[in-house]
């Protein structure tokens, strides 16, 4: 089936990274958002890796409801579709969890059960927030706003990371033997 | 197969719905059926609000309690206490619940919740969502919830009522029929089927 969207709106995540988000740093948020310049994208990481941050997004934009975000390493990216906001990533290495590409070629197993959507452009080696869990939050980063690319066959369920025909990593319907990465609670647009 | 029932001490939900519970919030003021906050026409948290408390009557453990909105109700079986919600197909939010089949994203497809007491359509309160059954902080959930007569030890996804009632409801605990259906919690037991 040809690919295709889902809102952003329609789904939401399961955080399946180690660990829960840090109470605290919900209180001392990162300066200047998410996609703020001194710990987003950066060459040293400015938080632990694995670090999470819970948030609410209030329902201004997007659904209101809970957020995670969490702080993730790029291995190797896609040289032909680099990193962009909304780009679904999956492990990159079988030693170190937290080293992730959106390359299929790469990526250490498809379907996968681990899975974050970037917030924007990463550069390989560097260190940036991903949305891991809860409802899309809009409210924290405009750019996640919009559809997110589906195999074609999305229907409310459970959600997988497949690779799709266009050769990236998107969500497709759980199969047999495969990781949930979040639920859809309507179809996709096909 | 006929409906059944199980009993709450006899199996767990898995919460599915976004968010941690808040470590800084207590056990709402009258409890979680406290009139100023549950079944409220004006949300008194924010809606995917979650409490997680520690419950020693029925089953020891830990039990979570999420504040969402009754989006649909049955107009036949209302919704009482024990009666499972599913997401509801219209206001596609995480935390909007329909106790009717109708109204359901789909049989075996949505999160669940159940209902703490009867509750108004589109009002606001608390639902539980995980864990063991918290029968020391709404002692009416004790006791036996429904199914579909098929539920064995291990899984348990949702599942269309053959029989609804004014008691039963419409959504009850059903064994996963499909890989692809989703898990909503774990049986220890089977039912009295």
């Amino acid at each position: 089936m040809a690919d295709s969207t889902i809102d952003s709106e329609l789904f939401t995540l399961d955080d399946r990274w180690p660990g829960d988000a840090d109470p605290g740093l919900a209180q001392d948020p990162p300066r200047d958002g998410f996609d703020g310049t001194d710990h987003n994208n950066v060459a040293a990481a400015a938080y632990q890796v694995g670090q999470k941050i819970q948030v609410y997004n209030d329902g201004t934009t997007g659904k209101a409801g809970w957020s995670t975000f969490i702080y993730l390493q790029v291995g190797t990216q896609d040289v032909t579709t680099v990193i962009a906001a909304k780009s679904l990533v999956v492990p990159d290495s079988n030693t170190t969890y937290y080293q992730v590409t959106n390359d299929p070629a790469r990526a250490v197993c498809l379907p996968c059960g681990m899975a974050a959507y970037a917030i924007g452009a990463v550069t390989n080696a560097y260190y940036a927030w991903f949305w891991c869990g809860g409802v899309c939050p809009e409210t924290f980063d405009s750019d996640l706003a919009g559809t997110y690319a589906t195999d074609g066959n999305v229907v409310a369920g459970d959600l997988t990371a497949h690779v799709l025909a266009a050769g990236v990593i998107g969500l497709g319907p759980r199969a047999a033997g495969e990781g949930c990465i979040g639920f859809s609670i309507a179809g996709d647009v096909t | 197969m006929a409906d059944s029932t199980i009993d709450s001490e006899l199996f767990i939900l898995y919460d599915r719905l976004p968010g941690e519970p808040d470590a800084s919030l207590a056990v709402p003021y009258g409890g979680f059926t406290g009139a100023t906050h549950h079944n409220v026409a004006a949300a008194a948290y924010p809606i995917g609000t979650k409490i997680e408390v520690y419950n020693t009557t029925g089953v020891a453990g830990w039990t979570r309690f999420v504040y969402g909105q009754l989006e649909e109700v049955d107009g036949t079986n209302a919704l009482k206490v024990k009666m499972f919600c599913a997401l509801d197909a219209t206001d596609l939010s995480p935390y909007a619940f329909t106790n009717e089949v109708a109204t359901q994203i789909g049989e075996s497809v949505s999160p669940i919740v159940a209902g703490i007491s009867t509750m108004t359509e589109n009002y606001f309160g608390w639902f539980w969502c995980g864990g063991v059954c918290p029968e020391e902080y709404v002692a009416t959930m004790c006791d036996n919830f429904y199914t579909t007569g098929d539920v064995a030890i291990g899984p348990i996804t949702t599942g269309n009522l053959a029989t609804p009632g004014t008691t039963a409801g419409e959504i009850g605990l059903e064994l996963p029929n499909a890989v692809t259906d989703l898990i909503i919690g774990w049986s220890f037991s089977l039912d009295a089927a």
